[in-house]
């Protein structure tokens, strides 16, 4: 099962999730009069596809902009412009009762386990909110179905009546993963869902994760800034910068042959475990700060930091490309 | 001194004594240090006996996950801990001869942002956010270097710029929350550095920022140990890190270094159960997709009672009889003067070596 996952040509059939020049700008009111003097452009122009059973990764510095682009696949933010379809569904079309008969198809995981469980229910109560807003099961039959969803997370289902802080981070996170999928969902949106687990649950979640979607064929989209499991779980990898996509390209691709400066940059910061290598590679180390999206530069948005950039990427924003199949870039000096 | 020689007699359980420097060749010997903290349910035995020495220009790294005591340890060495609930029950902390842990809180005060240098966690709550940053940099340098204002301000000014903040004179009358995460943590080295510490404690200084600023501060930190040969201590849990910066590795489980060596022998040959299993969660670079992940099993060992067992048997995939009935002593595995020296917490050495 898990060669027929890896087996999906990315994007060759019909894609579950399709982004298209989505935008999302949160404006800026300053002033006695409040009024809107500018914009944080969080998300400015991002498209991709996901296909069923897939993994697409994305990665970036915090503040760059992967988190709202979840939660705007979700329509948990109204986009500026842009769409996204599920299926053959445009979201951003919907009225919010047509949303939420959506809404079971579509789930989250969050980042921080402690913060989205509600600390006065216990975690049957949880687990089972979703199936008494969606769905016409019985008390009994909701109880029969947290109890089987607890199993599945690898949790002892006697749990139900316990409260969430008298489990481990690791464990709460099983609960926020079980709750995601009470209504069956054919996608979830995995926000940094082990950044905040110790290097030893991670691996636990993680492996998880990987065997319920072989098990349910879920597609994921898997938020994380660590790349060395993006690696692991991904089918394909975007890589943003800043609201924009810089780099998108299958898992092997992008971590062998990386194009953009940017990816390379990115690439040669993780440490990693091995003294021998960290002695002798070579570190691209970017200087200074991800600059502002209230005032992105004009041109590439990554042209104040970027190690090679030349003139035309001061004033010119480069185009988004493909350079072989399946992996695109927008950078002027590639390719 | 005699206190210090009892304390090390009582030790029992110490039964290598591994080849320690003496006073004059480490700016920092801890000996046997124990933390317990007294709580309303009880004790928690967060410390257990934690020994080592640092050089001049060392860096040690100290690597564990939540709660193996890593940053108890390091506030222990200067009573940064809420006394109660927390207490130190036994060991010596030697910094240039003198114990830190028998000074007067008014001379501990002197050394601390003076010698021994700290770098949090968390650089939004371990600055003041209604002071400006050039006043929280000035003020170490009045009380410990007694400049007056005008040196004081040069010297924080410079300081900014060592850590790469550009424009560093104009930036000293902004606020904490005008500087950007990476940034507030370079303020907060260059506050630590202030006084030219001979030691720097620094407790998970990157963990929170995103890699590309860490390599920058990683890089910053080499460069000042090579410059001013400060020592240092650096608390994390990326093994990453760690693999690029110390000279030696302590593994940290259940409030005990049960595993220290030189960095290159730790990853090439790590002895320890716990070190191996570790290594092994980290997910491989370009392994296939399908492949699972190496995870520990079980939890954190609960540390109300003193450790009577081996803290990491439960978890431990080579547990056998010996383990349950007494916690093993540190074993040297390869000596720390001929070089990639290599100690390890773990019955299983005891043939091999006891």
């Amino acid at each position: 099962m898990a060669d027929a996952v890896a087996a999906v040509a990315p994007a060759r059939e019909k894609p579950l999730v399709s982004v298209s020049n989505l935008k999302i700008h949160f404006p800026i009111h300053s002033g006695l009069l409040r009024r809107r003097t500018g914009e944080v452009r969080a998300v400015d122009g991002v498209s991709f596809d996901i296909a069923p059973g897939e993994t697409l990764g994305l990665v970036g510095e915090s503040g760059c902009g992967k988190s709202t682009t979840g939660r705007a696949v979700l329509r948990l933010y109204d986009p500026t412009d842009g769409f996204v379809r599920f299926g053959d569904t445009s979201l951003a079309d919907l009225t919010d009762n047509e949303m939420r008969a959506m809404r079971p198809n579509m789930q989250m995981i969050f980042q921080d386990p402690q913060a989205c469980l509600n600390p006065r229910m216990t975690v049957g109560a949880i687990i089972a909110e979703p199936l008494v807003e969606h769905t016409s099961l019985s008390a009994s039959e909701r109880r029969e179905k947290v109890r089987s969803l607890l199993d599945s997370v690898g949790m002892n289902p006697d749990f139900v009546n316990r409260y969430p802080h008298e489990f481990s981070g690791g464990q709460r996170q099983r609960i926020g993963i079980a709750r995601a999928l009470a209504l069956d969902p054919d996608f979830i949106v995995c926000d940094e869902p082990i950044a905040a687990l110790d290097v030893s649950i991670q691996a636990q979640v993680v492996n998880l994760l990987q065997d319920l979607q072989q098990e349910r064929g879920l597609t994921y989209l898997f938020i994380s800034h660590d790349l060395s499991m993006v690696q692991h779980i991904a089918d394909r990898v975007a890589v943003m910068y800043l609201g924009k996509i810089m780099e998108l390209a299958p898992v092997d691709v992008l971590y062998e042959r990386p194009a953009h400066p940017y990816t390379k940059a990115l690439m040669s910061a993780v440490p990693v475990a091995d003294p021998t290598i960290e002695m002798t590679r070579e570190r691209t180390i970017l200087t200074g700060d991800v600059p502002s999206p209230a005032k992105p530069p004009a041109g590439c948005v990554f042209c104040t930091r970027c190690p090679v950039a030349e003139k035309k990427c001061f004033t010119v924003p480069p185009e988004w490309r493909e350079l072989e199949s399946g992996h695109s870039v927008a950078c002027h000096l590639v390719g | 001194m005699t206190v210090s020689e009892l304390v090390s007699q009582q030790a029992g359980e110490t039964a290598v004594q591994p080849n320690r420097l003496t006073d004059a060749e480490a700016v920092l010997r801890v000996n046997d240090l124990r933390t317990v903290f007294q709580t309303q349910s009880g004790k928690v035995h967060a410390v257990n006996g934690v020994s080592f020495d640092l050089k001049p220009g060392e860096l040690l790294g100290v690597v564990g996950e939540s709660g193996s005591g890593k940053s108890v340890t390091m506030m222990s060495l200067v009573k940064l801990l809420p006394m109660p609930p927390a207490e130190i029950v036994s060991g010596s902390v030697h910094y240039l001869g003198q114990d830190l842990l028998d000074m007067t809180p008014n001379e501990l005060r002197k050394l601390r942002g003076g010698d021994i240098g700290f770098i949090f966690q968390d650089p939004m709550t371990s600055l003041n956010p209604v002071f400006t940053v050039g006043y929280q940099l000035i003020e170490p340098l009045r009380i410990h270097m007694k400049m007056d204002k005008k040196a004081a301000l040069t010297r924080a000014a410079d300081l900014l710029d060592l850590v790469g903040i550009p424009d560093a004179r104009q930036r000293l009358k902004d606020y904490p929350h005008q500087f950007s995460g990476g940034m507030r943590q370079r303020v907060m080295i260059a506050i630590a550095l202030a006084c030219d510490p001979k030691v720097l404690i620094a407790d998970e200084p990157t963990t929170a920022l995103d890699v590309t600023v860490q390599a920058q501060i990683i890089d910053l930190v080499k460069k000042l140990r090579e410059e001013l040969g400060t020592a240092i201590v650096w608390i994390t849990h990326d093994l990453g890190v760690v693999a690029g910066i110390a000279d030696r590795v302590a593994v940290m489980y259940g409030g005990q270094f049960v595993e220290y060596a030189d960095v290159a022998e730790l990853y090439r040959n790590p002895r320890h159960p716990y070190t191996k299993a570790l290594l092994q969660t980290l997910p491989k670079g370009g392994s296939a997709r399908s492949e699972r992940l190496v995870s520990i099993p079980g939890q954190a060992p609960n540390l109300s009672k003193p450790l009577s067992a081996c803290p990491f048997a439960a978890r431990c995939s080579e547990v056998h009889q010996k383990c349950l009935e007494a916690n093993p002593p540190l074993f040297e595995v390869a000596d720390f003067a001929s070089g990639g020296g290599q100690q390890s917490r773990c019955w299983l050495e005891e043939d091999a070596h006891g």
